[in-house]
């Protein structure tokens, strides 16, 4: 093999590196995969709502909710009284809500925040150690020169390509559901039956199975409590509606008795808090077919609704609208 | 400022280095220092300005102190050794004093909150070495220039090596150094990338099964056997690849400027027994810790009694060292324990007249002992408390039980009943899948036992300064493993360089950075 001198590996090493470093922040820059740098001209295939979820800033606005991905699925324009925007980011946790909330409120009418029980399980969920909502988000030689971003864009120009349609979300953060655990699922009934509870039986198991119960994560509810009645933004906080199926099979594990404490500890928290955890809303007709987490648009606006009229007031007379704005 | 961050090796490192031989080339050495030391201050600095006060409070102090010491008077040498230790016993253990009162005698202590200065344990240290150097006669710093220089040399400031005045500072006497020379530059280059690569590419993503581990025990969750080891495992990987990355690169970062600093790491899992880990790991702090404190303790020359006793005394300073926590000296209090079995191991040996080291066997028993004792000890290192510790410690041991993951049922199932009769279940784990942390960590396992390390592959140019006891050189490797200059190891520095800096993320800090 022939040798080098020093000079030649040098230079040689120190160009070709610069050189596939431009090529590739050029690549990601002009593809913008995220359509962070605005220069995205295929369409977004790929979501990840803690980097686009900044797009609150531009959206016009009266009111936010805020939750994971069960909330995520709602459709904002369906919701009554105000303008809302949906900031929910899919498997987030109170400290990401507080951050979010935190960097992103401004005089909102409103804001619904939506929490699940399993939020609080640090087994399943590790604590996201951040200080600020920027620490989560891609910083401009990040997202140029990250490797997960080189392959997000090589594979919207794939998508792009092949003309693919983009399943990811609404300019009013809305996400749009993929639906393809409902088309994998079985028509025959007994069949569907099996399946379906397959997926129920390893939802559990995930998401309640030796819970790490995280006190820190309550910490960080009472902060967001501080920070809305700091900012005097009016505000609802609900627990989300559960499958009567997913509640059958936690009345089983042991983590139901932590269940039932933590329910106990939001209402000392939040004395108003809205809590559909099992309600009229709980039925499996609520939720998706192959999914017995989400519950449906339609469950969604219903129960969201019904806190909304407690927080429709007419400014200047300070009357409760929301009856007349419904009809 | 991290190395593994793109501002550093993107932005920094480039103007740090043109502009020290641009100012170089006009013959302006004492500019050039002063270039050094202001690019220095900005590194250290950009994580919090603040601390840059603490900092050149702590340089001006013992600039000045070594001059005063310097006349040769032990008290004064004495007050100069703690006000340092007072300046980190402040910063670094107040609290920890504080805690430690109320629940002995429930005096509460009411500190204002105490931020921790970056490297604060380095660059104290270092500076203690060099006063009582200077007590003895064996460095004196005139230059206030060179003496910033000296603390703040940005390739070691953070997480050492532990370097001294003596060592390093007459480099700086050479003219050569202030010029490019392209083969202290490649192999500088060549180095810093390397250690990039174990950090970002091994290291972190060894963290991925490492973390989650401890903090579900730190949660009370019941680690299963094969949780507990893949956590333990995986944690004593990502710790060595982590630490000698960064070494790496600090090694590699000074040979740039021309500059050896120590080795710091030769292949510390290959140790056949406890003593000879402590001479291959972390070496600069082992060899401030014996000649600072052990043998100012009496070493060895005050009867085997004694000796036991500093050694212990030693190891559990040094774990306390590393941070205010009881699981800090717990690590080193075991290592303590370690050291002295492995010197009466040696006596008896001794006594009873056998001095071979053994077939391939015994080779291989005190190898696998060896690195068993380690990896238990780093699992107290790691933990968030001693009982957090003690749990997984029992969960390696077998005594919460021995699982299989689920889907081995399928594979073992004409051994099943067998193997359940022997207490052996199959279920859902949640951190064990028996999959790719497997293959990591065997991988990973391969390359500490089996291959050379990154300063043993730069080896024809020795970029560090030799510290080994007795200057004990690293083997070469094969020729091929050899580092040159030429095509092949141009590509193998493009490819490590290319996916380190893709592979960048700004969550991770180095595991050394908060000593």
């Amino acid at each position: 093999m022939p040798q080098f001198n020093y000079n030649k590996y040098f230079k040689t090493s120190v160009i070709i590196i610069s050189v596939f470093l431009l090529l590739a922040a050029f690549f990601n820059y002009i593809v913008d995969p995220y359509n962070l740098m605005g220069n995205n001209k295929t369409g977004i295939y790929f979501c990840d709502e803690r980097q686009a979820k900044d797009a609150i800033l531009k959206y016009a606005h009266q009111a936010v909710i805020i939750g994971s991905s069960k909330t995520g699925y709602i459709n904002p324009d369906d919701l009554s009284c105000y303008r809302f925007y949906n900031a929910s980011l899919r498997a987030t946790v109170p400290e990401e809500i507080f951050f979010y909330l935190k960097k992103y409120l401004r005089d909102e009418k409103l804001v619904l925040i939506g929490f699940d029980f399993y939020m609080f399980n640090e087994r399943q969920f590790p604590f996201v150690n951040i200080t600020d909502w920027d620490d989560v988000t891609y910083s401009v030689a990040e997202y140029l020169l990250g490797a997960n971003i080189l392959k997000l864009s090589w594979k919207t120009v794939e998508k792009w390509y092949k003309g693919e349609v983009s399943h990811c979300m609404k300019e009013n953060g809305q996400f749009i559901y993929p639906g393809d655990a409902q088309k994998s699922l079985s028509d025959d009934p007994r069949q569907y039956e099996k399946q379906y509870n397959d997926i129920l039986k390893g939802l559990v198991k995930h998401h309640y199975d030796k819970i790490s119960f995280s006190d820190r994560r309550m910490d960080y509810v009472r902060k967001i409590k501080e920070l809305l009645e700091e900012k005097n933004i009016p505000y609802a906080v609900f627990i989300n509606p559960k499958n009567s199926d997913v509640l059958v099979a936690l009345r089983q594990l042991e983590a139901y008795e932590l269940f039932v404490k933590w329910q106990k500890e939001m209402k000392t928290i939040f004395p108003n808090i809205y809590d559909f955890s099992s309600s009229k809303y709980s039925a499996r007709e609520g939720f998706y077919r192959g999914d017995p987490y989400h519950y449906n648009n339609a469950t969604g606006k219903a129960f969201l609704n019904e806190i909304i009229k407690d927080y429709c007031y007419d400014e200047s007379t300070r009357q409760n609208v929301f009856l007349e704005l419904v009809k | 400022m991290l190395f593994n961050s793109h501002v550093f090796i993107l932005v920094f490192l480039p103007i740090a280095l043109m502009g020290f031989f641009l100012i170089g080339r006009s013959g302006r050495y004492p500019w050039a220092i002063a270039w050094l030391v202001v690019v220095s201050l900005v590194f250290y600095g950009w994580w919090n300005p603040v601390c840059l006060i603490i900092i050149i409070g702590s340089i001006l102090f013992n600039y000045y102190w070594g001059i005063v010491v310097s006349r040769g008077s032990k008290a004064l040498l004495a007050i100069g050794v703690m006000v340092n230790l007072g300046l980190l016993g402040y910063f670094k253990y107040a609290n920890f004093f504080a805690d430690n009162m109320l629940f002995l005698t429930g005096f509460q202590f009411n500190l204002a909150p105490i931020v921790l200065p970056l490297a604060i344990s380095f660059f104290t240290f270092q500076q203690i070495s060099y006063l009582v150097d200077v007590y003895h006669g064996k460095s004196l710093e005139q230059n206030f220039l060179n003496y910033c220089l000296f603390v703040t040399f940005f390739p070691r400031l953070i997480q050492g090596p532990i370097v001294y005045h003596r060592e390093m500072m007459p480099q700086f006497v050479q003219k050569e150094i202030f010029h490019f020379n392209p083969q202290t530059v490649s192999v500088g280059m060549t180095t810093f990338f390397f250690g990039l690569f174990k950090k970002v590419i091994i290291a972190d993503n060894l963290a991925r099964y490492a973390t989650p581990v401890f903090d579900a025990a730190a949660h009370q969750y019941v680690l299963s056997f094969l949780e507990a080891w893949e956590g333990a495992l995986a944690y004593t990987l990502q710790i060595y690849f982590d630490f000698s990355g960064y070494s790496d690169m600090a090694i590699g970062l000074a040979y740039l400027f021309g500059i050896r600093i120590p080795l710091n790491f030769h292949s510390p899992y290959k140790s056949l027994n406890i003593i000879d880990f402590w001479r291959r790991w972390h070496i600069s702090l082992s060899r401030f810790l014996r000649e600072y404190l052990y043998i100012p303790l009496g070493g060895n020359r005050k009867g085997e009694t004694r000796r036991f006793i500093n050694i212990m005394i030693t190891m559990l300073l040094g774990g306390l060292w590393h941070g205010a926590s009881w699981t800090f000296v717990l690590w080193g209090g075991l290592h303590g324990v370690f050291l002295v079995i492995n010197h009466l191991w040696l006596k008896l040996k001794k006594r009873f007249g056998y001095r071979g080291q053994g077939g391939w066997a015994m080779r291989l028993l005190s190898g696998a002992i060896t690195f068993v004792a380690v990896t238990v000890a780093w699992v107290f290192f790691r933990a968030d408390s001693a009982t957090t510790a003690f749990n997984i410690i029992k969960s390696m041991t077998g005594l919460n039980g021995f699982a299989l993951p689920e889907k081995y049922l399928i594979k073992f199932s004409p051994l099943a009943t067998q193997l359940e009769q022997w207490g052996v279940s199959f279920r859902h784990m949640h951190f064990f899948q028996g999959s790719n942390e497997v293959v990591y960590i065997a991988v990973a396992l391969l390359i500490v036992w089996f291959a050379p390390n990154v300063q043993q592959m730069m080896g024809s140019y020795v970029p560090y300064l030799n510290i080994m006891a007795k200057e004990k050189e690293l083997p070469k490797p094969s020729r091929w493993l050899t580092w040159k200059p030429s095509y092949f190891w141009a590509a193998v520095c493009v490819i490590c360089a290319l996916v380190s800096i893709l592979f960048l993320s700004r969550a991770s800090e180095f595991i050394y950075f908060q000593f």
